[in-house]
């Protein structure tokens, strides 16, 4: 390795960290988090068979689990127009990457739920409580703790699957390094270096997650 | 007073109950005994609609249903009637073993933070687990788990508590604190029905006892008649393997 590409990644480095700040983080947050409302209204009219809703969500699922989800983002971007709906590359990016995310994390949360022990719905039943009483005060966090580790999964899948909104026109991380590339024909030592950024932010979220597992696990007790 | 007329349940075609006939008085303590598989938790699980039963019907106090039609709003005003102690305590493991207490009040009364927090202190003095309001569920051994439990259903001053076998899941040695924080709830009023093996227990702390095979009552009567005159052949028999234990 040479002081060239030193230099190469010294003056690039923040030309590819801005959009990241900029773009990759308040998407994949956004994302997630809208993705994560999708993901709990999707379960909970699943485990509690709500009618018509119930069908909707699993068809909603399927089709988001089972179809690529670039394939999904140029439907958005580049095929809506066709019938008249126009969205923003980025607007485009959220809706695609929340309904992506939402669909596994439904499942994720829907075994969750499932997987939390019948004797803790049924002392609350005992205690009185209607269904969304016991949903929301014991089942359902219960059923969130549990699926931590999965829904980081996910979440630190989003991170990298932004990269491929580059392919929307948004100027996030891996645009922006595609650009330098064309510019200055580094291949390799640029697009290494935005993987490892990647890899920073991805290395932030594990360790996010590990704290909120420490924590929960001190307070409640391994369970 | 509870009254009971009639209660079946079936589970596909295994017929669990067999039309039970029951009456307990206010302030009575009744116990449920019998083999295993004789319908006995089924019987105090269609108490609080647990489970629903084929058909029959159930009142306590002015609360009755009739299994054949009942609906969400008389399911719920039946529950608030009654608390249970299950057999593995069940503790809301996300809440701390106060909140676990003050939660159901504040739910199910509309208790606000400040009395129920009182009335939680109370209990957990009278169960002996003051200095455990802090800790969570998964922290605390078996016993104390359960007396938890116990406090939570006493808070909710229900008309009737029902105990599921509440010291079949526990170490030996932790039994007796179960059974005496137990046998130390007195009220005028409140009925107690236990599901248990410890028939020693049931012969001292019961003021009825009845005995429950395939799904029917073979034997009731008092605690003094069943245990120390039972009449069938079928009572003698299961009673005896309890002596010789």
């Amino acid at each position: 390795m040479n002081t060239e590409v030193l230099q190469l990644w010294k003056e690039s480095f923040w030309t590819i960290l801005q959009p990241g700040l900029q773009y990759t983080i308040p998407l994949t947050l956004v994302s997630f988090g809208l993705g994560l409302l999708i993901a709990i209204l999707s379960a909970l009219c699943q485990v509690g068979n709500v009618k018509v809703f119930k069908q909707i969500f699993q068809l909603y699922v399927w089709i988001f689990r089972g179809t690529p989800l670039l394939v999904q983002l140029f439907i958005v971007f580049y095929g809506l127009p066709n019938i008249g709906i126009m969205l923003e590359a980025i607007p485009s990016a959220i809706l695609t990457f929340s309904l992506n995310v939402g669909a596994y994390a439904s499942e994720t949360i829907r075994g969750s739920i499932l997987a939390v022990d019948t004797g803790q719905k049924e002392a609350a039943y005992a205690c009185g409580f209607t269904y969304a009483q016991t949903m929301y005060h014991i089942v359902l966090p219960q059923a969130i703790k549990n699926s931590i580790p999965a829904l980081f999964n996910t979440f630190i899948g989003l991170v990298k699957d932004t990269s491929l909104a580059a392919n929307i026109t948004v100027a996030e991380m891996f645009q922006v390094t595609q650009n330098i590339v064309a510019r200055t024909y580094e291949p390799l030592w640029l697009y290494i270096e935005v993987a490892f950024i990647y890899l920073i932010f991805c290395t932030v979220l594990t360790r996010v997650q590990k704290y909120i597992e420490a924590r929960w696990n001190l307070k409640e007790g391994a369970v | 007073m509870i009254q009971l007329k009639q209660i079946t349940k079936s589970f596909g075609s295994h017929r669990i109950l067999k039309g039970i006939d029951l009456q307990v008085e206010d302030g009575q303590t009744l116990a449920i005994i019998g083999p295993s598989g004789s319908g006995k938790s089924t019987l105090l699980r269609c108490l609080n609609l647990l489970e629903k039963p084929d058909g029959g019907i159930v009142q306590i106090g002015a609360h009755r249903y009739d299994s054949s039609h009942i609906t969400k709003e008389e399911m719920l005003e039946f529950r608030r009637a009654t608390a249970m102690v299950f057999q593995g305590f069940n503790l809301f493991a996300n809440q701390s073993v106060i909140n676990n207490i003050i939660l159901p009040l504040r739910v199910r009364k509309k208790c606000d933070k400040e009395k129920g927090r009182e009335i939680a202190l109370r209990l957990l003095k009278q169960v002996g687990l003051a200095d455990k309001a802090d800790a969570y569920p998964s922290q605390l051994s078996g016993g104390q788990q359960q007396r938890v439990a116990i406090a939570r259903a006493l808070a909710l001053q229900p008309e009737v508590i029902l105990f599921d076998e509440p010291t079949s899941a526990l170490d030996p040695e932790l039994v007796n604190g179960v059974l005496d924080v137990i046998r130390s709830i007195r009220s005028e009023t409140m009925i107690k029905i236990i599901v248990t093996h410890e028939m020693s227990f049931a012969r001292d702390a019961a003021d009825a006892v009845i005995f429950l095979e395939d799904g029917q009552i073979i034997e009731q009567g008092s605690a003094h008649e069943v245990f120390d005159h039972p009449k069938q052949e079928r009572t003698k028999k299961f009673l005896q393997n309890f002596q010789r234990a």
